[in-house]
């Protein structure tokens, strides 16, 4: 074993990259713009809808976030988790895409309309 | 024997302290500030556990693996942190032993690839299981992206050093 190429390799490499273009086929080529946010958090499933503005804020795990619903778009405008992944995950607003805040617990995501929430997890 | 005995426990110590100080450096670096994703890391870690794997033994490599992780969420992490990363390990551990049964047809760079691909799936596993949340899969595509990225650089990294091995 040494710093040579091998066939092996390759195959790894294309079978990364194809996993990577599947998945990402699945999960966000499914409808385009969603028009719903889903908000689940400790067993709870809150549904908003991205028509109206507006903004709400989350206690979950000792952390406090503020997520904000704007032109379509939602985003965690503040949070007091130490790493504060979930502000710096930006805008999101396509069908299937989300932002997580991992110490809090928290997942926000995009949905399409009438999709049934398990055909995402099957 | 003694002698082989104890070069061995000098290594397996070597190599942890190496994984603590390359898991330090992971989190000083401003990483998330330029990829926003939760579990998106260069794994310079596992350079230190694939040389352990490879170069002392399997069973000690496991052992590094677990200690660095458990150290590091005692030192910089949290409970959270631990889970995820303790998943993403024994995920990453197993790519090491497909790199040995396969060893003929690959090299460092795959095994290494491999095996940061595998982190990220053994991270959203968790992370799926523990915010009971199935949807956090859509972040698997991104960090297969950089897992090939990471992947070679810790594939590098660790071919640099095996020279260091043989000459032991």
């Amino acid at each position: 074993m040494n710093g040579k190429l091998k066939t092996g390799d390759l195959i790894i490499f294309a079978a990364v990259i194809l996993g990577a273009v599947i998945l990402f086929l699945c999960f966000f080529f499914r409808g385009g713009e969603g028009n719903s946010l889903v908000v689940s958090y400790s067993d709870r499933k809150e549904v908003y809808s991205l028509e109206d503005d507006d903004s709400f804020d989350i206690d979950s795990n000792g952390y406090h976030l503020k997520v904000v619903i704007e032109d379509g778009c939602v985003y965690v405008k503040n949070a007091d988790c130490p790493d504060n992944t979930c502000v710096h995950s930006g805008k999101i607003s396509g069908e299937g895409q989300l932002i997580a805040c991992v110490p809090a617990g928290v997942v926000l995501r995009i949905d399409g309309e009438e999709k049934s929430y398990d055909f995402i997890a099957g | 024997m003694t002698s082989l005995r104890v070069k061995r426990l000098s290594l397996d110590a070597l190599l942890l302290a190496l994984a603590m100080i390359l898991s330090y450096v992971e989190t000083v670096l401003p990483l998330s500030f330029i990829i926003p994703l939760p579990g998106v890391k260069m794994g310079l870690a596992n350079v230190a556990v694939t040389l352990c794997f490879f170069f002392v033994s399997p069973v000690d490599a496991f052992g590094i693996s677990i200690l660095r992780i458990s150290l590091t969420a005692l030192l910089f992490g949290n409970v959270s942190s631990f889970f995820f990363a303790l998943s993403g390990g024994i995920f990453a551990y197993l790519g090491l032993w497909a790199g040995k049964l396969f060893y003929k047809w690959l090299s460092f760079y795959g095994i290494s690839v491999m095996c940061a691909a595998l982190h990220g799936l053994g991270q959203c596993v968790a992370a799926s299981v523990i915010l009971s949340e199935a949807a956090i899969f859509g972040y698997l595509p991104i960090m297969l992206v950089f897992s090939l990225l990471f992947g070679l650089l810790t594939g590098v990294i660790v071919i640099r050093l095996t020279r260091l091995f043989k000459n032991a």
